[in-house]
């Protein structure tokens, strides 16, 4: 009986141990996150793009003025999201470009883990999320602000569903699809990339189920930009560089 | 303005401190055939990405052999880092694992010590400059003291007739038009910046105020033609700096 016990005792701390191993980088990213978007929020690094272009946008959304509020070469994302902040919590348009890039920044923690722990081990991973965490680099892009916040997330997503796909195919397309809609929605430059690991992922997955599931939400989160550069140029291409490339302009 | 040839830019964008040791252990690995597939593929989606961003940069005129601003490459290239820095956290996990005893704790001792050097040197210390010292900080201070001056100043529409702009520059149609040294000045007015637009050549709209700061100029724009502007006044820097602000002749003020 007593030896029961222990084993039952034995085998509850281990797996509380596993379920706290498996939620520590999300208890950390969850801090990080707070503790970033919070002070992005309060003391935003003034940068010429985000002062010329994404807060005025996102002020411009939160009011309704819909033909100030987007842009063809911006594409739509963050002017949507940090346009719902604006209007949802009163910051002002820097304040909110500032506080959902961060996020985005740290999202992207995660993911570098799991990329890590698929690749290498998790010692490995934690070292990887550690220097994304700590990298000067990336994190100055989420306090001014910037969209590469969000293309880095959408990259990290999709490299994560191209290397999972065969061993978690449920979290890989959630993640292909997350990752596709992030690179279409925020960067035009984007747009290729996005399209060419979309291609890889429906190789992989042998064009199956999957992949039409991808091609919907690609297809679905191109739409916006497109419409956008065919207001302006009368062209329907996802973005106005690919106008002038192609010699419609 | 960086003037280095592009490829620096490109290969800087991957932030140096990492991507060294990452590339060298790239070269070991693959000298001693211990690249997995795993491995590979993530190297191949980096490398990828890295040139199908070269790619479109090149379709769209940009020479990557040339001289030349390369401000936005960092933003453009840096994106993809993060994969790259694989083999840095790898070489650390391994160093962090292979000693044991006293040269264990000695290594790890080093492993923590350079991780703590790139928090405070690398990020804490930069960061706080940025906030509390340096250029930058002057020319936030100094663009708040005039928005409260122009904000006073300015009698003119806050809104002007809506153009249709060029579809390669975001426009608003938000006045005044400030331009000068902190092309960011604009923001804290609430008007039309068009730092952003000189460049292009595009701005279709006058500039209602110029803002700069004497002596050297911040962003590059150390001696603009003031002979259709009067002076309105001198403004302090957040550090102290003298910067003056100047109204286009015929903006209407109080």
């Amino acid at each position: 009986m007593k030896v029961e016990q222990d084993e039952s005792g034995a085998v509850g701390t281990r797996f509380l141990q596993e379920r706290v191993a498996v939620a520590l980088p999300w208890i950390v990213t969850a801090i990080a996150a707070i503790a970033a978007t919070v002070f992005a929020a309060a003391f935003p690094l003034f940068a010429t793009d985000t002062a010329a272009r994404y807060a005025p946008m996102a002020e411009a959304f939160a009011a309704g003025n819909w033909a100030e509020a987007f842009h063809p070469r911006f594409c739509v994302g963050l002017s949507v999201l940090s346009g719902i902040v604006c209007f949802a919590t009163g910051l002002d348009g820097y304040a909110a470009c500032s506080a959902v890039s961060t996020l985005a920044w740290a999202l992207g923690a995660p993911c570098l883990f799991a990329i890590a722990s698929s690749v290498f081990d998790r010692r490995t991973a934690w070292f990887a999320f550690i220097l994304y965490l700590i990298c000067p680099q990336t994190v100055l892009w989420g306090l001014k602000g910037f969209r590469e916040s969000f293309k880095l997330l959408g990259f990290l997503l999709m490299a994560l569903a191209l290397l999972r796909h065969a061993s978690h195919p449920r979290q890989s397309i959630f993640a292909a699809c997350a990752g596709v809609a992030l690179l279409l929605l925020f960067k035009c430059d984007a747009i290729l990339p996005g399209a060419v690991f979309s291609f890889a992922y429906a190789v992989l997955d042998r064009f199956r189920r999957r992949t039409w599931i991808l091609a919907a939400v690609a297809f679905a989160a191109l739409q916006p930009a497109c419409a956008l550069v065919w207001k302006w140029t009368g062209v329907w291409l996802p973005a106005p560089h690919y106008v002038a490339i192609f010699g419609l302009s | 303005m960086t003037t280095s040839p592009a490829w620096v830019a490109v290969v800087s964008a991957h932030y140096i401190v990492y991507s060294l040791p990452a590339w060298a252990v790239v070269a070991w690995r693959c000298a001693r055939l211990r690249f997995s597939r795993r491995e590979i593929a993530v190297l191949a989606i980096f490398l990828g990405a890295l040139a199908m961003e070269a790619a479109q940069l090149a379709a769209e005129g940009f020479e990557f052999g040339k001289r030349g601003a390369t401000w936005g490459l960092p933003r453009y290239f840096g994106v993809f880092a993060p994969l790259l820095w694989l083999w840095t956290a790898h070489l650390l996990a391994v160093l962090w694992g292979r000693f044991k005893g006293v040269r264990g704790v000695a290594v790890r001792i080093a492993v923590l010590a350079a991780l703590g050097w790139i928090l405070a040197m690398q990020n804490i210390l930069p960061l706080e400059k940025y906030y509390n010292g340096g250029a930058r900080k002057d020319a936030v201070g100094a663009a708040r003291r005039a928005a409260r001056v122009i904000r006073w100043d300015y009698a003119g529409p806050a809104r002007q007739e809506r153009t249709i702009p060029a579809h390669s520059e975001y426009i608003t149609t938000r006045r005044p038009v400030v331009f000068g040294d902190f092309a960011a000045a604009a923001w804290f007015v609430r008007g039309q910046s068009e730092g952003a637009l000189q460049g292009y050549g595009m701005c279709p709209y006058e500039c209602d105020y110029l803002f700069f700061r004497v002596g050297t100029g911040y962003g590059g724009v150390a001696a603009p033609d003031t002979s259709n502007f009067d002076f309105v006044c001198k403004i302090p820097g957040g550090l102290g700096a003298e910067w003056r602000l100047f109204r286009r002749k015929g903006v209407p003020h109080k």
